[in-house]
C-alpha cells in the first residue's frame, strides 16, 4: 500500500503523547502491581485494571486521531495525497494498534517471564476453572480482544461518517445498534460451534476477535469505495 | 484530446445540488480561470477533480482517468483552507508531503521557500494566513505536476504578496505542459495570466470560452466581463 509507511509514522509521531503516556503509565502501574501489591483480591483487581483502562485510552485515541483530521481539516491534506484512501485509516488503527500491542505484551510478558505469583479468590476461580496465572493472561487476551472490536467500530463508523452524505446520523445509529446487537446474538452460536472442549469464555474471545476483524475489514473496504470530502 | 473532460457532471448534497449537469474541456497547458460567485460549485468541481469528492453522475476524465489513485500522482490540489499540521514546521511538511511524490524537486523546493521567504523551522500554528497560502504554493510546484488546481489561493494575502506569488505561480515555475485551474475573485489579478475562462453560476456554467476571445468579442476586460455576468 503505497505511502502507508509515511502515513503511520506520522500518526506515531502526531499522537506520541496519548500512546507514549499510556504505555508508560502501564508499565509503571504493572511493574508497582505486580511487585508491591500483596493480597489475591486486590492483585487481581488492580492487574485487570491496567488492560481495561488501556483498552478505553486506545479507543479514544483512534477517534481523537479521526477527529483532529476533521477539525484541523487536514484531512484535505491525506485525501488529495497520491496514496489509497484506505491507507488513511489503515496508518492511524495500526498506530493505535501497536500501541495496544505493546500493552498486551507487557501485561502477559511480565505474567510469564517475572514468574510473579499470583493468588486468586476461591470464587473466581471457580467460575472460570484456570490457575491464576492462566486467568490473569485470559483476562489481558479478553481486554486485547475488545480493544481489537472497539477500534473496529471506531474505524466502520467514521468510514460511515465519511460516506454517507444523507441521514447520516441516523444511519449511523441503526448501524452501531444492528452491530452490536449482532455480536451478542451470534454469540452463542459460534461458541457451540467452536464445540465444548474450548470452553464459553476462551469461545468468546475468539469471537470477538473475528467480530472485530470483520467490522474492521468492512470500515476500511467501505472508507476506499465511498470515503469522500 | 482534451487534457481535462468533464461531462454533464452532477454533484448532490443534503438538500442542495452544488454542480448541474457542467460540462466542458480544456487542453494542456492552459491556464483556466474558474470564477463565480461564493456557493456556485466551484470548490465542489474542484474537489472532484482532485479526487476528494464523488460525483453524484456524470463523466470527468483527467488525462484518460477517472479521479483517483492515478489522478492524484498528476494532481498537485491547493485547497481554500488550511490543509497543514499545526503541529509540524514548515520543513516537516514539506519533508511529510514529499515523500508522496517520486519527482519532488529538494532544490526547487529550497528555491521557492527562499523566494517565498518562509521561515522553514516554524511551526505550522505560527504561521500567518498569508504564510500558510505560500506552503500551500511550495508543496504545489516543487515537484512535477501535470495539473494544479488552486482553490482562492490569494485570498488573505495582501497585495505585494499576492503580485509576488502570482509570479511565481505563472512566470517562474510553471512549466509549459502543466495545466491550471484557478478559482478567485481577484479577476484583475489573475486577468493577465489566464488562457481560458469558465464561469459558474448556481452550479451550471453559463460563459466559458478562450479569454482573448472574449475580451475581444465583448470589448471588455474578464473582470468586467466577470461583473457583468454576476448582477
Amino acid at each position: 500500500m503505497t505511502g502507508l509507511p509515511q502515513l503511520y509514522l506520522k500518526e506515531l509521531r502526531e499522537h506520541r503523547t496519548l500512546l507514549g503516556v499510556t504505555v508508560g503509565a502501564i508499565a509503571c502501574l504493572y511493574g508497582y502491581v505486580l511487585v508491591g501489591v500483596e493480597g489475591e483480591a486486590s492483585t487481581f483487581m488492580l492487574a485487570s485494571f491496567p488492560i481495561s483502562i488501556t483498552t478505553a485510552a486506545l479507543t479514544f485515541g483512534l477517534v481523537s486521531a479521526f477527529w483532529s483530521e476533521w477539525k484541523g481539516s487536514t484531512h484535505y491534506l491525506l485525501f488529495s495525497l497520491p496514496v489509497s484512501r484506505v491507507a488513511i485509516p489503515v496508518s492511524k488503527y495500526l498506530a493505535v494498534l501497536t500501541a495496544g500491542m505493546i500493552v498486551y505484551a507487557m501485561a502477559v510478558g511480565s505474567i510469564l517471564i517475572l514468574d510473579v505469583p499470583l493468588e486468586a479468590s476461591t470464587n473466581i476461580l471457580n467460575q472460570f476453572q484456570l490457575d491464576p496465572k492462566t486467568l490473569m493472561i485470559f483476562f489481558c487476551t479478553q481486554a486485547f480482544a475488545w480493544l481489537v472490536l472497539l477500534l473496529g467500530v471506531v474505524v466502520a463508523t467514521v468510514s460511515l461518517r465519511y460516506a454517507v452524505s444523507r441521514g447520516r446520523a441516523i444511519t449511523i445509529t441503526c448501524f452501531l445498534i444492528l452491530l452490536f446487537f449482532g455480536y451478542w446474538y451470534f454469540l452463542p452460536v459460534f461458541v457451540s460451534l467452536l464445540g465444548e472442549d474450548i470452553g464459553y469464555f476462551m469461545g468468546q474471545i475468539a469471537y470477538t476477535f473475528l467480530f472485530g476483524l470483520l467490522v474492521t475489514a468492512f470500515g476500511f473496504v467501505l472508507f476506499e469505495k465511498r470515503a469522500e470530502i | 484530446m482534451a487534457f481535462i473532460h468533464v461531462k454533464e457532471l452532477w454533484k448532490s448534497y443534503p438538500g442542495v445540488w452544488p454542480l448541474k449537469g457542467v460540462s466542458f474541456d480544456v487542453e494542456a497547458g492552459r491556464a483556466v480561470g474558474v470564477l463565480g460567485q461564493n456557493g456556485s460549485g466551484k470548490s465542489t468541481l474542484f474537489r472532484i477533480l482532485a479526487g476528494l469528492t464523488l460525483a453524484s453522475e456524470g463523466d470527468v476524465e483527467i488525462g484518460g482517468l477517472s479521479p483517483g489513485l492515478d489522478t492524484k500522482k498528476m494532481t498537485a490540489f491547493m485547497p481554500e483552507l488550511d490543509p497543514f499540521y499545526a503541529w509540524m514546521t514548515v520543513d516537516e511538511v514539506i519533508g511529510f508531503v514529499s515523500g508522496f511524490h517520486d519527482s519532488w524537486d529538494s532544490g526547487r523546493a529550497s528555491e521557492l521557500l527562499e523566494l517565498l521567504e518562509l521561515p522553514s523551522d516554524r511551526k505550522v500554528e505560527a504561521l500567518s494566513r498569508g504564510q500558510k497560502g505560500r506552503l500551500k504554493v511550495i508543496t504545489a510546484f516543487a515537484w512535477s505536476s501535470q495539473l494544479i488546481l488552486m482553490d482562492e489561493p490569494l485570498g488573505g494575502i495582501d497585495q505585494p504578496s499576492r503580485r509576488k506569488m502570482l509570479d511565481v505561480l505563472f512566470n517562474q515555475f510553471r512549466t509549459p505542459e502543466q495545466t491550471i485551474l484557478i478559482s478567485t475573485h481577484l479577476v484583475d489579478e489573475v486577468e493577465p495570466f489566464l488562457d481560458d475562462l469558465i464561469y459558474i453560476r448556481e452550479g451550471e456554467i453559463t460563459l466559458a470560452g478562450d479569454a482573448e476571445a472574449l475580451r475581444s468579442d465583448r470589448g471588455k476586460s474578464l473582470s468586467e466581463i466577470f461583473e457583468e455576468v454576476a448582477t
